[in-house]
């Protein structure tokens, strides 16, 4: 039974790992040529952004955060632990890694679909503590990867799990990223 | 995805080539109103519950997404004085 058990995980995992992967490449392609980071600077995103899996580059990368004296006090998940896990138990998760230029972590997320399988949820988003080239650009970059990997799946709704602040929550909610805010479970979401 | 969309087949390169250009659109939408007006530089959204939880903890009107063994009724007990 465990070993059936396990098989079945395989071929679901290899299955949705096909499935992030086309997903990311899609989300990549279809990236304007370019776009102003916080700083006015236009990044060329189509030659320096790269979106990858949590791999294991990305987790060498991520333990950086975890002793840097930039990263803010409120933060005490690891990157490690949080990608372990999901990796072992969610095969149809969404994990997304952003890059510049393939060497810069700038940004790390993680989601799963619903047990229905109608909506995405997307459990954790942080960027680098380090200022970059792509500061500004990460919340958007994810918001597009995590709606392509939805439809990816055919699933019809999207949250953002606990925005950390209002800020965050009205940059979601502006119109032109279309998304509501549901007070009682914290989370912002977006039919698609 | 609307009525149209819908008989497009998951995972066929007819589906993916519907879902580009559904992000372009996207992309074209969101590119024109500039970058966050927040500091990205850390936590953005999520946290150790999220992680953690299942959907009937985090959507608990939300029948549809209990897990089958979550929607066994839960017996309670007769208080004794």
């Amino acid at each position: 039974m465990q070993a059936q058990q396990s098989r079945s995980h395989i071929t679901v995992e290899d299955k949705y790992e096909k499935i992030r992967v086309n997903a990311r490449q899609d989300a990549m392609s279809s990236m304007p040529l370019v776009m102003s980071n916080d700083k006015g600077q236009g990044i060329n995103l189509k030659g320096e952004v790269k979106l990858g899996g949590i791999d294991f580059k990305a987790i060498v990368q991520s333990k950086l955060w975890d002793s840097s004296p930039l990263r803010r006090s409120e933060i005490t998940i690891s990157w490690t632990d949080a990608a372990r896990k999901y990796s072992r138990t969610v095969p149809k998760r969404f994990e997304l890694a952003i890059w510049h230029r393939e060497s810069f972590l700038c940004g790390l997320a993680l989601g799963q679909p619903t047990w229905s399988g109608s909506k995405l949820r997307l459990d954790l988003i942080e960027g680098s503590p380090d200022k970059n080239a792509l500061s500004g650009l990460i919340t958007d970059i994810t918001l597009i990867a995590a709606e392509v990997y939805a439809d990816s799946i055919g699933a019809s709704q999207l949250r953002i799990m606990n925005p950390i602040n209002e800020k965050v929550r009205n940059h979601y909610m502006r119109s032109d990223r279309g998304f509501s805010y549901d007070k009682r479970g914290d989370f912002c979401y977006r039919d698609l | 995805m609307n009525d149209k969309d819908k008989r497009l087949e998951i995972g066929t390169e007819e589906h993916r080539e519907w879902i580009r250009k559904r992000a372009e659109k996207r992309w074209k939408e969101i590119a024109e109103s500039g970058p966050a007006e927040f500091d990205e530089n850390g936590l953005i959204s999520g946290s150790e519950k999220a992680l953690t939880s299942t959907d009937a903890e985090l959507f608990p009107d939300e029948i549809e997404e209990y897990k089958p063994e979550e929607r066994k009724p839960r017996l309670i007990p007769n208080k004794k004085d």
